[in-house]
């Protein structure tokens, strides 16, 4: 039974690596009926194998498409795999906000980060693109967040990015979330000059930014 | 980061103008957007503005990478003077949606009114540059762009189908603004690039569409027009050995200047963002695209 377990999980997360989603759901299926607990499929399955695309994807050997369809594979895993999850046991996640700021609708860098960051774990609310600088306060209200991840491809929209620091100092929340950017013409001189946290030049150091801010392991 | 092959040491994409900030300079206020961006004469005249407060070589057209699409059926947001014009909703939920839609009509719409400001820019002696977008950012607008991945990926003859139709979409458009006797026609698909496509699905995407595009053009060339290439476009033509770069002897000028100078000389030239004005050329040479 444990090596029928261990092969499955194993599938599991080359099928993920392959961005073989149908492989995935069928996978799945068999995971389910199998009546293995349902969070190591989760983790050491199709987490599993986003960890190694990620790491790929360090060594550049995947690039961007090559991420967004492994986590296509991944997220229909999850679909099929998490009604099947007992109920939480109240261990809270830590929750963050991501948004493409407003006049930019190139998401698919914010896509990755999210991706990125909700394999690591954290609780994602993806505000999606072009996103005014008020939404990004007020849902960090809302959901309590922890932290803001803001992305920008334009030179023309990163002043959305110094808005959203200056908002929440004036809603007085600035010390109470950790705001990091990315994107092409950004920069940590940029990061710095409009009192951000931090910047990261790709998905992967965008988590280890967070981790290392939020003092998370 | 820059371009692979090229080596060009600035981020290639750091050159936008931003309209907002020059509003006061440019004598425009938000309450001419954002007709200034889809009404014939807004568009002479703040191309225009732009042109003179950059002292630009030449004016440049559309104000946005968003003309294909929304000539497609894309639904836009037309912005103000501190965001410009940008997608706003996906029209398509898979390839076969974008198949169904109709064939650009270049009689309405902001496309009409675009090629109707070169021409008015034309008659008073102005130099234009047209920039047209490629099947990734035309796609992009339209849909959610794993559904295009995913059909590099999975769906071969679908999406051979899906550039054949952009391919004819753009040829057509290339028609028309010769017609409307544009100076240089600059083609990107920055969402194209090695960066994010990597090696392998960059080839596909250079063999299927970029290369057989340029060839089209290439053999059907009009001597009165330059084709200027995103120089992530030469780098991906470059990577995959389906063009060679050639040195032109020029002057040590300002690279605008020195692409107007091309015209009739050269067919393609793409070593620099067209929008960098300060780009000079200090060894009086040029890159010159030939495609292979």
């Amino acid at each position: 039974m444990c090596s029928n377990k261990a092969n499955l999980l194993n599938k599991l997360s080359e099928a993920v690596l392959e961005m073989e989603e149908d492989e995935v759901v069928e996978i799945s299926n068999e995971y389910i009926k199998s009546g293995y607990p349902v969070i190591d499929a989760i983790m050491d399955g199709l987490v599993d194998g986003m960890n190694k695309a990620g790491q790929l994807f360090e060594e550049e050997e995947y690039f961007v498409t090559d991420i967004l369809l492994c986590s296509d594979a991944m997220y229909q895993g999850l679909n099929i795999l998490k009604p099947h999850l007992p109920l939480e046991d109240g261990e809270k996640k830590v929750k963050g906000i991501i948004g493409v700021v407003e006049g930019d609708t190139h998401d698919i860098g914010k896509n990755l980060v999210k991706i990125m960051m909700e394999t690591e774990g954290f609780e994602m609310i993806d505000l999606g693109r072009d996103v005014p600088s008020v939404k990004f306060i007020e849902e960090a209200k809302r959901i309590n967040a922890s932290f803001i991840c803001l992305s920008t491809l334009m030179t023309t929209t990163m002043d959305g990015m110094k808005e959203v620091v200056e908002l929440l100092k004036e809603n007085e929340i600035r010390d109470d979330i950790k705001v990091i950017i990315g994107g092409g013409p950004i920069s940590k001189k940029f990061a710095e000059s409009i009192g951000a946290d931090g910047y990261s030049k790709n998905a992967i150091e965008a988590v280890k930014l967070i981790k290392n801010l939020l003092n998370v392991s | 980061m820059g371009g692979v092959i090229l080596k060009t040491k600035k981020p290639l994409c750091a050159y936008e103008y931003n309209i907002y900030e020059k509003k006061h300079a440019l004598g425009i206020n938000d309450l001419d957007f954002p007709k200034i961006y889809s009404d014939k004469d807004g568009i002479v005249t703040l191309s225009t503005k732009i042109k003179e407060d950059l002292n630009s070589p030449f004016c440049k057209l559309p104000f946005c990478h968003t003309l294909e699409a929304e000539a497609l059926g894309g639904v836009i947001d037309l912005g103000n003077s501190k965001f410009g014009p940008r997608g706003k909703q996906y029209i398509c939920s898979n390839l076969e949606d974008f198949l169904n839609l109709d064939m650009i009509n270049y009689k309405k719409g902001r496309i009409f009114e675009n090629i109707n400001a070169i021409k008015s820019l034309k008659s008073k002696d102005e130099k234009v540059l047209f920039y047209i977008s490629g099947p990734f950012t035309i796609l992009n607008i339209l849909m959610d762009p794993i559904i295009i991945f995913k059909a590099i990926r999975k769906e071969n003859q679908l999406i051979d189908i899906v550039f054949k139709k952009i391919m004819i979409e753009l040829l057509k458009f290339i028609e028309e603004l010769k017609e409307a006797k544009v100076d240089i026609i600059s083609y990107g698909d920055p969402l194209a690039s090695f960066d994010i496509l990597g090696r392998k699905t960059l080839a596909q995407v250079v063999e299927k569409f970029t290369h057989p595009f340029l060839k089209e053009i290439d053999f059907n060339f009009d001597k009165s027009l330059l084709f200027h290439l995103c120089p992530k476009t030469t780098d991906s033509l470059l990577l995959t050995d389906k063009a060679l770069i050639k040195e032109v002897i020029t002057e040590p000028i300002n690279y605008q200047k020195a692409c107007i100078n091309m015209i009739g000389k050269e067919k393609f030239i793409g070593e620099m963002c067209i929008n960098n004005n300060s780009f000079i050329l200090k060894n009086s040479k040029i890159k010159a695209i030939k495609i292979n």
